[in-house]
């Protein structure tokens, strides 16, 4: 078994086992910031799924699935969940009914542009994180080695690329950077602002890190997708299984009962001492 | 914090009680801690920092200012 195949796939075991945790919660209490952070998580789930079965085989579907609910969406929704832990105001619906919209934009540009994807180029032997772009030669950079170039019309000039799987200038690769700034924002300012927060009053210790914990969870796959983005793609599963482990301890952090609030107190003897 | 168990009920020692509200006070951090004296901060700057640059990196990906 190769490593493109079990660090996606181990990523995804954990992140469903997580959005399992986050529903149920949800269930339990129906709050939304847990109903947004479960479908971000799913749809983090359903991308690492993805990346396991793309470094095993192709199908047009799941690299679909991988790109729209990987490379795009799934940190803006649970960002989304973070701004409804963090805000108790309504404008937060607002956002959210943006994001419902405008998330419909990548799934629309994914559809048209799926005739166009170049099978003949996916190979099992990179992740798919390193060949799912065409790349611009720019003058005097140096080609990496064993890299296939091609030379293209595009908008009126022959340009030489690595070909990827997406055509050059697909529009849909110009709707991530807005998702991806959205949850950067909204997930990983969240969580440094509740760290600093309970810091600053010097309560919650278990909080303080438990933020640091999702904080850094999120800047591990956001470092490594701005990498990818940039052309180093063989970094991308490591900060996804890095990102879903500190995230989902990060989470368990924040949902264990805090120890003085919260433990249930039993009656043991006549004037002893129970509490913490 | 303290507690009794007299007439058939808890009962919170008085001294324990928050001296404000009668709520319990919120877990503490501990006083002079390296890790959350001087290693928090400078982690929280730190990712800070990063979020910013990932941000601008994403802009300008965006605003065609760095290539993809």
């Amino acid at each position: 078994m190769s490593v493109n195949l079990i660090l996606p796939f181990l990523s995804a075991g954990i992140m469903f086992i997580f959005t399992a945790f986050v529903l149920q919660r949800y269930l339990a209490r129906r709050r939304l910031y847990s109903l947004f952070w479960g479908i971000g998580l799913a749809m983090f789930g359903a991308a690492s799924l993805a990346e396991a079965y793309l470094a095993v085989g192709w199908n047009r579907w799941v690299f679909f699935i991988w790109y729209v609910f990987g490379a795009a969406l799934n940190v803006a929704w649970i960002g989304q969940g973070t701004l409804y832990l963090l805000v108790r105001k309504q404008w937060p619906h607002v956002l959210a009914a943006v994001l419902l919209i405008t998330s419909l934009i990548p799934i629309y540009l994914m559809l048209q542009v799926m005739p166009n994807l170049d099978e003949t180029l996916f190979t099992t032997a990179r992740p798919i994180s390193e060949q799912y772009g065409t790349k611009v030669v720019e003058a005097g950079e140096e080609i990496p080695a064993g890299a296939e170039t091609r030379v293209i019309l595009h908008k009126g000039e022959e340009v030489t690329v690595i070909p990827g799987l997406l055509p050059l200038g697909a529009p849909v690769r110009r709707t991530t950077p807005f998702f991806n700034i959205y949850g950067l924002i909204t997930l990983v300012g969240g969580a440094i602002w509740s760290s600093y927060l309970f810091w600053r009053k010097r309560v919650m210790p278990q909080r303080v890190v438990a933020n640091l914990l999702i904080a850094a969870g999120a800047l591990s796959i956001a470092f490594t997708s701005t990498l990818t983005r940039l052309g180093y793609g063989s970094y991308l599963y490591l900060g996804e299984l890095i990102a879903a482990i500190l995230m989902f301890i990060g989470f368990l952090m924040t949902a264990a009962p805090d120890k003085v609030g919260e433990r249930p107190v039993e009656p043991v003897s006549s004037q002893v001492e129970v509490g913490v | 914090m303290l507690y009794f168990w007299q007439n058939n009920a808890i009962i919170q020692h008085p001294m324990s009680k928050s001296p404000s509200n009668g709520q319990r006070p919120p877990h503490r951090m501990p006083q002079n801690s390296l890790f959350y004296e001087r290693i928090v901060p400078i982690l929280l700057v730190s990712m800070a920092v990063v979020m910013v640059v990932l941000i601008l990196l994403a802009a300008g990906v965006l605003l065609g200012f760095i290539s993809f």
